[in-house]
């Protein structure tokens, strides 16, 4: 597809520039690595709209198969988010945020799957039926 | 004749069993079959593809990610999670469907056989007949208390170690969960394997059902999970070829129901296995070692459950049709 | 893809950094530093509004 292309040239270039401004206005060379992997996220993002509505009718026709997949996604989404952002410190040289905002997001990531466990744990609990 | 038909066979089969001839009974099964496999299908195929799918984006996230960021470590931990659930609450469902099943195939049983018996004895072999009845009730009743008691919690436990095994990794996992999967095949083996021994041993009559229950009882020993794939075939053979000698009524309309009764159940619980199974086979092209092989797992927690059902079939289905070739011999 | 935004921002990284260095040639370089930082709020400004649409997609598609 053409936004995988787009997204591949937009990135190089970018990077390019990255580096042509790390020495002077260092900052600004983050900032922009940042800006491009924003953009870069919000193509793919487009991209994967349609998908995501396609999961949730299959969430509403299927009832819990839906919901555990649409719970997956959202633990995928944020451990994305954060592995993204604590990368991006690291190129920064800022390894401590990064450290920091990967346990965060392990953190985060975590929370968002309970349902999941809560779910494998009633179903282990059936055994207590016994 | 005087055993009552359950309501599920005649449901299945679209009409009362009772007066049909082996005929009309077989096609009535398959049309039964017919009607129901495209619900059954799509039941079946929902699991496996979830959690096909849920492999799916763990895979295509962690070739994303590589690293030993703690946020990255939490996918394939979710993924395990998010396959047991769609795995494990069909599982449930499923084992439910078991139960009511096998509750329902031995209060039949038990009143097909108590009517064969009779029927056995007033043709003159009341010995025979009780002694057959006995085993029969004998072991039947065993074999769904150790399904009862030991399977299904051993089930549980399995499917808890792989999930463990999955998260978290080690090789003494992995290693007790084949523990417990040996053990239940060998326990319902077993079961099996002495109910037909005590059949034959009591020298209770000869004929074609004897010979092939000491053959299934062997294959059964002999296999692995499922436990029923080539028992299920030596005993269609036993079908086929006691059917052919049974004129007495009752021995008919009992053995359609009783299919009737068992189809169903075996359908549903058959098609989930095969369905995971070929997820299971797809899953290393999606998604790295661990999590293919915690499906692996799960679909042998299906194959489990479709032996111990089996095995609860075999016992009734042996038990009736050597009744059957006492009271036509 | 709003490619438009990447060059914004370039571009205005750009600035500042020709401009920080002009400034500091001709020693004025409490200025430079104040051009500097001016240049990276704007630019923080635009990042962080791309951001937050990001999320606020992101939220809105998976139900966060």
């Amino acid at each position: 597809m053409e936004t995988a292309l787009k997204a591949a040239v937009a990135g190089l270039t970018a990077v390019a520039a990255v580096l042509a401004l790390k020495r002077d206005n260092p900052a600004g060379a983050f900032v922009l690595a940042l800006a491009v992997g924003t953009v870069i996220l919000s193509a793919t993002v487009g991209i994967f709209s349609p998908a995501a509505e396609f999961l949730s009718e299959l969430a509403e026709a299927a009832g819990l198969s839906g919901e555990i997949l649409g719970t997956l996604l959202r633990v995928l989404a944020v451990a994305s988010a954060a592995h993204i952002a604590s990368e991006s410190c690291r190129d920064a040289g800022e390894r401590g945020v990064g450290a920091a905002i990967d346990l965060a997001g392990g953190a985060a990531a975590l929370v968002v799957s309970l349902p999941l466990l809560s779910a494998v744990f009633s179903f282990l609990r059936g055994f207590a039926g016994h | 004749m005087s055993f009552d038909i359950p309501s599920e066979a005649s449901d299945f089969l679209g009409g009362s069993p009772e007066n049909m001839t082996l005929d009309e009974g077989i096609s009535a099964l398959a049309e039964g079959v017919a009607s129901h496999s495209g619900g059954m299908l799509r039941a079946a195929a929902l699991p496996a593809v979830t959690v096909l799918t849920a492999a799916l984006f763990c895979g295509a996230a962690e070739t994303a990610f590589a690293g030993r960021d703690r946020t990255v470590k939490v996918i394939p931990l979710a993924g395990a999670l998010a396959i047991v659930a769609a795995a494990g609450s069909d599982l449930a469902a499923l084992m439910d469907m078991g139960r009511s099943a096998v509750e329902t195939l031995n209060s039949f049983s038990k009143g097909l056989l108590a009517s064969l018996a009779a029927a056995g004895g007033v043709l003159g072999s009341p010995g025979g007949a009780a002694a057959r009845y006995t085993a029969a009730m004998m072991f039947s009743d065993a074999l769904a208390t150790v399904i009862e008691r030991a399977a299904v919690p051993a089930l549980y436990l399995y499917v808890a170690v792989a999930t463990a095994d999955a998260a978290v990794g080690g090789d003494s996992l992995a290693g007790l969960a084949k523990l417990i999967k040996s053990a239940v095949t060998a326990a319902l083996g077993t079961l099996l394997a002495a109910f037909t021994l005590y059949l034959a041993l009591s020298g209770i009559a000869a004929g074609g059902a004897d010979a092939l229950a000491i053959k299934a009882a062997k294959t059964v020993i002999s296999n692995a999970v499922p436990v029923v794939g080539g028992v299920l075939s030596d005993a269609s053979e036993t079908v086929i070829v006691s059917t052919r000698a049974v004129r007495s009524a009752a021995g008919i309309t009992g053995l359609i129901a009783f299919a009737a009764l068992v189809l169903p159940p075996f359908l549903h619980i058959g098609l989930r296995y095969l369905f995971l199974k070929l997820a299971a086979a797809v899953s290393p092209l999606v998604c790295e070692g661990r999590l293919s092989k915690l499906i692996e797992n799960l679909t042998g927690a299906f194959g489990m459950l479709l032996g111990m059902l089996g095995a609860c079939s075999l016992i009734t289905l042996v038990s009736a049709l050597s009744m059957i070739s006492l009271s036509s011999g | 893809m709003q490619v438009d935004l990447i060059f914004r921002i370039a571009a205005i990284g750009i600035l500042v950094a020709v401009l920080n260095q002009l400034l500091v040639r001709s020693g004025r370089e409490e200025q430079a530093m104040m051009t500097t930082l001016a240049g990276l709020v704007v630019v923080l400004m635009i990042l962080l509004q791309e951001i937050n649409t990001l999320f606020e997609t992101v939220r809105t598609l998976f139900g966060l």
